[in-house]
């Protein structure tokens, strides 16, 4: 059979699938494993949203002991993992393309790949100060270049004067870089969205100024203000998420109703379209401290904050309650699966040779 | 282009010809190129598709040509023209490709990956007729590294 209608047909069978028939041949095992093929199966698996056939969910559970063994992938719970024993907390900071960005507790850094379960730990950086200051991390895709990137901000507040600095990581030349940029200090909450080339984050430069949007472009590397949703007056509480390919904000400006919103427009000036208004008495607290929600396939809105999964069905306007009493859920990650390997370009060629 | 009905004759492999609705007839992206290229003569040669196989292909594209015809009747329809013996899927995928048919090759394909999905590398490799090349060692190795998925 033609190479081509065998590609066709590996694409419809599910990646655990096509590592188990790896070895029919020595062709289809060349065949799978090629750069080509794997990118040809990540474009498809990327746009075929509409069947979900290799989409999964992953639930971080952070426990103080949470290993890799812990965190689980929702319908599709048989997944193992090669980090297993490793004892310390992960943290999900970021996925793309059907790999995770971990980091631990001893600011380590793992470029995962679950469903076929590869993972890369990154080379450390400034060693000697991460002890005094906090990173804040993005993880994105460069498309120009073909690249996997890990953002991470670095930062030493308190004594003034403050120092911020920004390292880009590079999977292709495994190595990092720190880049000059014009940010001025402020303060980054929780990881970089990733939408569309460009990384968001809530920002605040004092408590008093309430939060803002910035943006970084992984191109060119300029940092922006965005626009950000807006009720009647600005509202105090914000959280960005993406849902679908979305940017996306969670925002409340009472204690009775919480309102959704997704960002449409992304050249020049942002435009902020409000899915739905959710009656639902928050905590401003409990939901500025977590950062996840999603859209199920159903449509349902989950939205995870302690130890409650908030589910919302726009359709009837119903709320419903789940709580997880056995461990503590606290990011949602949707992701799909892929092939790509977490490999830097040299790894690559040796794996290919 | 005339408002009559024109007709093509499509000759199959071995010799048989059939006569088709020009309308039809470029469901093929392959015959549809020729007509618009205007190389078409009297008769279109399909060197790669026998008449068993094109009979079922004409099945096909007449069913889903036909006007008014529900959803529910093409759904049904379409999962009983899968349902056939494995070289006739083959030969189906075949001549899919060579029409340029993009329908019924995703449908063949996405049948094949129903079917040898949950199959082992061996009972695979029996399907589509394809020799094992690997040493008992490299094999070996390959199993090791994926043998997870193998669980």
């Amino acid at each position: 059979m033609a190479t081509e209608i065998v590609i066709e047909i590996f694409l419809k069978l599910p990646v655990k699938f096509l590592l188990k028939i790896k070895y029919v041949s020595k062709s289809w095992h060349a065949l799978i494993s090629s750069p080509r093929f794997i990118k040809y199966h990540l474009n498809l698996s990327a746009n075929y949203n509409k069947y979900f056939t290799n989409h999964n969910v992953i639930l971080n559970i952070a426990q103080p002991k949470f290993n890799l063994e812990d965190c689980f992938v929702m319908e599709e719970t048989d997944l193992d993992y090669h980090m297993k024993n490793s004892g310390i907390s992960f943290v999900i900071e970021g996925f793309i393309n059907g790999l995770v960005c971990l980091v631990n507790k001893a600011n380590e850094i793992f470029l995962w790949n679950p469903t076929i379960r590869k993972y890369k730990k990154l080379p450390n950086f400034r060693t000697q100060l991460k002890n005094e200051g906090y990173c804040i991390y993005g993880f994105g895709y460069d498309e120009i270049h073909d690249d996997y990137k890990v953002m991470c901000i670095f930062s030493i507040v308190g004594c003034p004067p403050h120092f911020q600095e920004v390292n880009i990581y590079s999977l292709k030349n495994d190595s990092w870089q720190i880049i000059h940029c014009s940010l001025n200090v402020i303060r980054l909450m929780g990881s970089g969205k990733f939408v569309n080339g460009k990384f968001y984050w809530t920002a605040s430069v004092n408590i008093i100024s309430g939060w803002s949007i910035t943006s970084f472009n992984l191109i060119n590397e300029k940092w922006r203000k965005v626009e950000r949703p807006y009720n009647r007056e600005e509202s105090e509480g914000l959280v960005l998420g993406v849902l679908g390919s979305n940017l996306s904000a969670i925002s409340n400006n009472s204690t009775t109703h919480v309102d959704v919103w997704v960002m449409e427009e992304y050249e020049n000036k942002e435009s902020w379209i409000k899915m739905f208004t959710i009656n639902c008495a928050l905590n401003p607290v409990d939901y500025l401290f977590s950062h996840s929600f999603y859209l199920s396939k159903r449509g349902e809105f989950l939205f995870m904050f302690d130890d409650t999964a908030m589910i919302y069905d726009p359709k009837d306007n119903l709320i419903r309650y789940s709580q997880t009493s056995e461990f503590d859920y606290d990011l949602l990650t949707e992701f799909f699966q892929s092939l790509v390997y977490p490999l830097s370009q040299n790894e690559s060629r040796t794996l290919q040779e | 282009m005339s408002s009559s009905t024109k007709f093509l004759t499509l000759k199959t492999c071995d010799d048989k010809k059939f006569v088709l609705d020009e309308a039809i007839a470029v469901r093929s992206q392959t015959i549809k190129n020729m007509v618009e290229d205007d190389c078409v003569s009297n008769v279109i040669p399909l060197p790669n598709v026998n008449s068993k196989t094109m009979t079922k292909v004409i099945e096909y594209w007449k069913k889903h040509s036909e006007e008014g015809v529900s959803k529910d009747v093409l759904m049904d329809f379409d999962k009983a023209f899968v349902k056939v013996h494995h070289s006739i899927l083959h030969a189906l995928i075949l001549a899919a490709n060579f029409l340029n048919d993009k329908e019924i090759l995703d449908m063949m394909c996405q049948e094949v990956a129903d079917r040898i999905k949950g199959k082992t590398p061996e009972e695979i490799r029996k399907e589509f007729d394809i020799k094992n090349d690997f040493t008992p060692e490299e094999e070996e190795e390959i199993r090791k590294e994926n043998a997870w998925a193998f669980e």
